[in-house]
């Protein structure tokens, strides 16, 4: 087992629009350490959001390579990939983007569904996820009966559940006021703490304070890395000194 | 938390619009169902009548344009009081080749006689060969034990005699009557406030009752009969003949070549075999049950519109929730599972309420269609058909979304987040 958990090669990424080819992702590569919280930043366009779908194997590149846990990706058949997210990633989406008919429990459970654990394990393990984000008092609420901050902390407990080694986020407080942002962003720092990788696209500056790692893009390049471990092209990214969000 | 749960849960907050295609369904299979139900009654209602017949072949007058009910039967061309058959004719039918398999034959006069202020119908008849060739006339005894009563009619109801196969030992019992003597059909026993061991003053002429004649809901309740020979007497109609009846075993011989026999030797009457009669009646049903399948079809293809319009409109609405779905790791067979399950969960649910709805539909509409009361039973066998055809139907209409949102690219899903 290497210390690298995401190794991406050379990724490209062009999407078509009435025949005109926009490129989204350009030559990109990247090496992120086990146990990183990486905050991912740019501005809207840069392909944030499209490099973590690609990293969530939702979103196969046009081109290049990308390696999780030494698994290629998108070597891997439309169905295994979906078993990969099951079995290797917790996604925290932006809008928290609960199912509004099952209970904060119920969602937690979700992912759980199509695993073989015995059905007294997967309740045990939601309930834990749920202790997690400390949220066990609303498990038998549904998302339309929470605050934001609390749908949040479940849409986490979700993501967490079938522990994973890693956690893609897509502006998760985006839609949180400042004091809530905060514990959540504290959540996620004490989860980085217990061992798990996280990868965040954040538009909030104050975001990186929680991470290890801030990494910048622009136009489809990564344009700066905070932590330069020696992964990039030269002349392709520079120390991170300002990174400016929208 | 299973596949199951998640359509079930799914279902229960689509509330309006799943009932939308339930109610769609509902409609469906009933009107299949009703449109079924009525057809399938009336033709086991004819089968009935032809086991029940004793008669299978009516020889009348050839003239007269008037319908006959025999045994809830039309039969036309059979005119009361128009008798121009004689007794010679009863010698011309047994001298037929295949008089063989002639078993019974019963000749009737028929006509009418003023009563106090009732006009009062007379048959003249043998009365074991009437018993013969209508199976379901039965003597009315008084009985003080209603259990008795009860029994009786349910080994009388045994004994019906089979149209293909007659039991003629029936009727071994059924004396002849002497010339002064009648028997009342119950409609006039009643009318005329008369019973068996009374007597009856007819034309002058004093008559004892011999018995009264159960109901039977048909012509005979309203009729005296009254031997052969003492009805051409007070009738002043001696020799004549209004109609004769045969009952015929075409295990023997061919009934159609014993019809052509009969024609060609009473080339003035009309014979009329009354199994073609009641088959062309099945004829009309056939065409009927041609147009249900027709009608039948063109409700489930709208009932399969209807599905496939309201879960495609469905899946968009969850495109969203897929791409949740898949995110976290569903497979596109899961994802086809849920929606398949809440289809067949609709469609199975339809097709129990269309059913029950059909049933009752068919109970309300069928006597006004049909001026007869059905009494369509529920059937399991039936009702798991109706179950399995719903839901098949509702499957194969959902299949093409079910497919659609397992297919659905989850990248492309999740744009809409």
């Amino acid at each position: 087992m290497t210390d690298i958990l995401i190794d991406i090669d050379d990724i490209s990424k062009t999407y078509h629009a009435g025949g005109t080819a926009v490129p989204v992702l350009q030559n990109l590569s990247l090496k992120i350490a086990r146990g990183q919280a990486v905050a991912v930043m740019g501005p809207s366009g840069s392909g944030k959001s499209t490099l973590l779908s690609i990293i969530g194997g939702l979103n196969p590149p046009t081109g290049g390579r990308i390696m999780i846990d030494d698994i290629d990706l998108y070597a891997l058949s439309r169905e295994r990939r979906a078993d990969f997210r099951r079995e290797y990633l917790g996604f925290v989406f932006q809008q928290f983007q609960l199912i509004p008919y099952l209970t904060a429990f119920e969602n937690v459970l979700l992912p759980l569904t199509t695993t073989r654990y015995p059905a007294r394990q997967k309740r045990e393990m939601a309930q834990q996820a749920l202790k997690r984000v400390n949220m066990t008092g609303w498990a038998d609420r549904l998302p339309n009966q929470l605050s934001g901050g609390e749908q949040e902390r479940v849409a986490i407990a979700r993501a967490v559940v079938n522990e994973p080694p890693l956690i893609l986020a897509d502006e998760p407080t985006g839609s949180l006021d400042t004091r809530t942002a905060g514990e959540i962003m504290e959540l996620f720092s004490s989860l980085n703490e217990s061992g798990l990788t996280i990868l965040m696209v954040t538009h909030n500056p104050g975001n990186t304070s929680y991470m290890n790692r801030t990494i910048a893009m622009q136009d489809g390049l990564l344009t700066e890395d905070s932590e330069a471990i020696g992964v990039l092209p030269a002349g392709q990214a520079r120390p991170l000194e300002s990174v400016g969000g929208r | 938390m299973t596949l199951y749960q998640i359509a079930l849960r799914n279902l229960n907050r689509r509330k309006s619009k799943m009932a939308f295609m339930l109610i769609g369904l509902i409609i469906g299979s009933a009107a299949v169902v009703s449109i079924f139900s009525i057809i399938s009654t009336m033709q086991s209602e004819i089968s009935e009548q032809l086991a029940d017949m004793g008669a299978n072949i009516i020889i009348t007058a050839d003239s007269g344009e008037l319908s006959f009910q025999y045994g809830g039967i039309t039969i036309p061309e059979l005119v009361y009081d128009a008798a121009t058959l004689t007794e010679q004719d009863l010698e011309s039918i047994s001298a037929i080749p295949g008089s063989v398999a002639i078993l019974a034959m019963a000749p009737r006069l028929i006509g009418t006689l003023e009563h106090k202020e009732h006009t009062l119908v007379i048959a003249g008849v043998h009365l074991p060969s009437e018993f013969a060739v209508k199976p379901w006339l039965r003597f009315h005894e008084d009985s003080d034990d209603p259990v008795e009563d009860v029994q009786a009619a349910a080994e009388d109801e045994a004994m019906k005699m089979d149209y293909q196969s007659l039991n003629l030992e029936r009727v071994s019992d059924v004396p002849e009557l002497k010339e002064n003597e009648v028997v009342l059909g119950s409609a006039t026993a009643a009318m005329l406030e008369l019973k068996a061991e009374d007597t009856f003053e007819l034309a002058g002429k004093a008559y004892l009752i011999s018995a009264v004649l159960q109901a039977t809901g048909m012509a005979e309740d309203n009729q005296v009969f009254i031997s052969l020979a003492e009805a051409q007497t007070i009738l002043g109609r001696p020799g004549e003949l209004t109609v004769i009846e045969l009952a015929s075993d075409f295990n023997r011989i061919a009934e159609d070549t014993i019809l052509l026999q009969l024609k060609e030797n009473l080339p003035h009457a009309s014979v009329t075999g009354v199994r073609q009669a009641v088959m062309g009646r099945n004829e009309l049903l056939l065409s009927l049950s041609r147009f249900g399948f027709f009608a039948g079809g063109l409700i489930f293809l709208t009932g399969i519109l209807v599905v496939m319009l309201t879960m495609s409109a469905a899946v968009r609405e969850r495109t969203r929730e897929i791409g949740i779905f898949r995110a976290i790791g569903f497979r596109g067979k899961h994802i086809f599972i849920i929606i398949t399950t809440e289809t067949l969960l609709i469609s199975a649910i339809g097709g129990a309420a269309g059913y029950h709805g059909g049933l009752i539909a068919a109970r309300l509409i069928a006597p006004l269609l049909t001026g007869t009361t059905l009494n369509s039973p529920w059937q399991l066998t039936v009702f798991i058909t109706v179950l399995a055809a719903t839901a098949l139907t509702g499957g194969l209409a959902g299949l093409f979304p079910a497919l659609k949102a397992a297919r659905l690219d989850p990248a492309e899903a999740l744009r809409f987040i």
